[in-house]
């Protein structure tokens, strides 16, 4: 053991994933036979239960993470955001439709100031939800924490979401660096807080290809379409009866048109998506070093396929497994570059929340 | 070291074998290696590096982990509930096995109950919730109703008139309502003070009568016109009043909130499909217990103001046989044994009941309001309780004059728009 420490002496931190995405296979026959045994309540025991093998599998030289949440807290804050949140709009609704009727105006009014305000919520639910998954993070006993505003955080969400609606998506990157510098830098294991230097100039020009392409595409998709649409608006002019095989045929031309573009604007979008997590990680420092990620655009759109169909042929039974396939998947690719001196690293001083991620399991946002 | 560890040494059993672990203090993330051994109660374990050597005592039953452990584990992540923050990591093989047959808290088994207990509690608390009120024993939507401010009732009760409005206008006649008032004037002495009820015919084409919440009772001028005499009618403004006596359209609306806010609530909003379900559940009308008590609320206020009740029997019968004739013959037979069919209806307003069916086919299905008589037919028993009075009506409600006058309120009866003449048509 070397007992004084010194700024620089520190350890290599060596990041590795104990699983495979099978392991996950009973848990999730499992969870979903005592779902229906106790009428849909172990839903966030089930949660639980899953975070803590994805957690335990994880490694920190060779010791395992810790999640020390609980079913109950994730209950008690969903129902918590409920009653605060979700009960009194929809007791709103109810009494609108009842007072002034279906067609009133003010119905209109209040979905629209509910909207915005939920656009605000997303933020501070996806921050609060953070807060609460870090400050349940434990590795020998050492407890992260996220420290900052949740509604500060849902603040600036709100209004860079605007912005970039308005510059038709080329602020993504911006906005994107921006909400992840206030989550990074107020991120912290123990005491220790991790810092971002990413810039959004530096990652700009891995978006504006797949931003390119995607207009491009949009373009093109617009030009090939035109005679299909033209031949359709003629028919429908000409009246009378159409060959239904003919209209058939012209529509399933027009939705593999849309398909094929929706291929094309995914693989772009991995690209960017790849390149953008392999960034962050990379501009996330802690103690002496700093994180290292080598996602692939080809790994990553495999990865969201195959989820995808295991999710559906399975009826979402098999949700767990695409969790711990996403969560090993990073995991796998994840390192550190640099040492950290471990001893160093005191106790977080940040108090515990007794209830967990309410709003978002409302607004069903939630990674893992 | 085993010097150390001698005088905690408690019996001949005790194991002497020792394991290598690391030991983290809860404060810092630094692991100080440890020597541990597993003593008859708890588990010994001395820093090795620490100035003052200082010997930890962990107890068995206050073990825990935070991963289920197994026997083939070859690590272990041990916590202390008395030392909340400190970890004992051990990665040696056979560990797991020696600790799990000591430790109670660790085991997969103790793992997976506790995380079912509270879902299982809560799910079975909701079970026996279910069953009391499914049996009568309580009901708290019905509780809640009159607790309810009659503000909010009233409010919610104008909102639904005003939709009903939307569609139908609302009849009125000088003499007609001349005869209405009659009538109410007649039932009101049998009427609780405090009951600040409005009865209205509204334009409605098929027979209908239903209590809206805020004492708002609303029956259709086809019920008025097939109606043949004031006692029949008077017959189900007493049973309708029975209802808001009761409160059961307010009721009705709290079951439905309640049920959707439940489901929605105990499934994280996935159960959009049950909340469909629910609100079939509910809109199904009022239980026969409600039924049963509105009855007997209909035949007190009939007694006391002496209305022949014989005449409501009478009318529920018209209804049955009318619907044989329409339904297959076993539809008819459920029907008249009163079996309730759960709900097969599409949802409507949940806040109303239908009354006493209609009697033209096409009525239906003509209005997105479903007739109640699908669902909750009058029994042969609710029949039987009306028909046992032995009272006479003294004296008549109304003369023949303004009986007229009522079946009129809402202009001669209209003819069919496609082919068929219905029996009210008149010429």
């Amino acid at each position: 053991m070397n007992s004084p420490h010194s700024p620089h002496s520190g350890q290599p931190i060596d990041i590795s994933w104990a699983g495979k995405g099978t392991d996950y296979i009973g848990l999730g026959f499992k969870i979903f036979f005592l779902k229906i045994i106790t009428l849909g309540i172990y839903h966030f025991w089930g949660k639980t239960e899953t975070r803590r093998k994805l957690w335990n599998q994880t490694r920190i030289n060779s010791e395992p993470l810790e999640y020390t949440g609980t079913g109950m807290e994730l209950f008690l804050g969903f129902l918590l955001a409920m009653l605060v949140v979700f009960v009194p709009v929809f007791l709103g609704v109810i009494a609108i439709v009842t007072i002034f009727g279906q067609q009133s105006p003010l119905l209109g009014v209040f979905m629209a100031l509910v909207y915005i305000f939920f656009l605000y919520l997303v933020g501070v639910a996806i921050y609060s939800a953070n807060r609460y998954r870090i400050s349940r993070t434990q590795w020998r006993g050492i407890r992260g924490a996220l420290k900052g505003s949740a509604w500060g955080y849902g603040w600036t969400s709100f209004w860079t979401s605007i912005v970039t609606i308005f510059s038709l998506g080329l602020a993504v990157p911006w906005q994107s660096i921006k909400l992840q510098r206030i989550i990074t830098d107020n991120t912290h294991f123990g005491e220790t807080p991790m810092h971002f230097t990413g810039k959004a100039s530096e990652i700009f020009k891995y978006f504006i290809l797949p931003w390119l392409v995607m207009v491009g595409g949009l373009v093109v998709l617009g030009f090939l379409l035109m005679p299909y649409f033209m031949q359709i608006q003629s028919w429908q002019q000409a009246g009378g009866i159409v060959d239904p095989a003919k209209m058939f045929k012209v529509q399933m031309i027009i939705l593999a048109h849309y398909f094929g573009f929706v291929v094309f604007a995914a693989i772009a979008y991995a690209w960017y998506q790849s390149k953008y997590y392999n960034y962050i990680a990379e501009k996330t420092h802690f103690s002496n070093g700093a994180f290292n990620l080598t996602t692939t655009p080809g790994g990553l759109i495999w990865l969201t396929i195959s989820n995808l169909l295991i999710v559906l042929l399975s009826l979402t039974i098999l949700t767990p497994v695409a969790i711990a396939r996403v969560f090993g998947y990073i995991v796998d690719n994840l390192s550190f570059n640099g040492t950290v001196d471990i001893a160093a690293i005191q106790q977080s001083q940040q108090e515990l929340s007794k209830t967990g991620e309410g709003l978002a399991e409302g607004f069903d946002i939630g990674s893992f | 070291m085993n010097d150390d560890y001698s005088r905690y040494e408690r019996g001949p059993h005790s194991n002497r074998r020792s394991w290598q672990g690391r030991w983290s203090d809860g404060q810092t993330a630094a692991a100080h290696p440890v020597e541990i051994e597993l003593q008859r109660t708890a588990l010994l374990f001395r820093p090795e590096d620490s100035p003052t050597p200082k010997i930890h005592q962990w107890p068995y039953n206050a073990i825990q982990s935070p991963h289920p452990v197994s026997s083939s584990d070859d690590h272990v992540l041990l916590t202390a509930s008395a030392h909340p923050g400190e970890r004992l990591y051990i990665d040696e093989p056979d560990f797991a096995r020696e600790i799990l047959e000591r430790a109670p808290n660790i085991s997969r088994r103790s793992h997976q109950w506790a995380l079912l207990k509270w879902p299982l509690g809560m799910a079975a608390a909701l079970v026996l919730f279910w069953a009391l009120t499914w049996f009568d024993i309580i009901s708290p939507a019905n509780s809640l109703a009159h607790l309810m401010p009659d503000k909010a009732r009233i409010t919610i009760g104008q909102g639904i008139i005003k939709t009903i409005r939307q569609d139908r206008k609302i009849c009125h006649t000088a003499a007609a309502d001349a005869a209405l008032n009659k009538m109410i004037a007649r039932l009101s002495p049998a009427l609780p003070k405090d009951l600040n009820f409005r009865i209205e015919v509204a334009d409605i084409n098929y027979v209908n009568a239903f209590a809206a919440p805020g004492d708002r009772i609303i029956v259709s001028g086809k019920l008025i016109q097939q109606a043949k005499s004031p006692d029949e009618v008077a017959g189900v403004i007493a049973h309708e009043l029975g209802h808001s006596i009761e409160r059961h359209p307010e009721a009705n609306l709290i079951r439905a909130l309640g049920i959707l806010t439940m489901l929605q609530l105990l499934t994280a909003g996935e159960a959009g499909a049950f909340g469909d379900l629910a609100f079939m559940l509910v809109q199904s009308g009022y239980s026969r217990s409600a039924e049963s008590e509105a009855d007997v609320h209909a035949d007190k206020i009939l007694s006391a103001v002496n209305v022949d009740s014989r005449p409501l029997a009478g009318f529920f019968e018209r209804i049955i046989s009318l619907r044989k004739t329409k339904k297959s013959e076993d539809d008819g037979d459920t029907a008249e044994n009163g079996a309730e069919t759960k709900p097969a209806n599409k949802p409507a307003d949940q806040t109303m009941t239908r009354h006493p069916g209609d009697d033209e086919e096409e009525s239906d299905y003509e209005s997105g309001l479903t007739s109640w008589i699908s669902t909750h037919p009058p029994t042969k028993k609710r029949i039987e309780f009306f028909r046992n009075s032995k009272r006479e009506t003294t004296p008549e409600i109304l003369t023949q004059t303004e009986w007229q006058a009522l079946k009129a309120i809402c202009g001669k009866p209209k003819p069919k728009k496609k082919g068929g003449s219905s029996k009210a048509d008149e010429t």
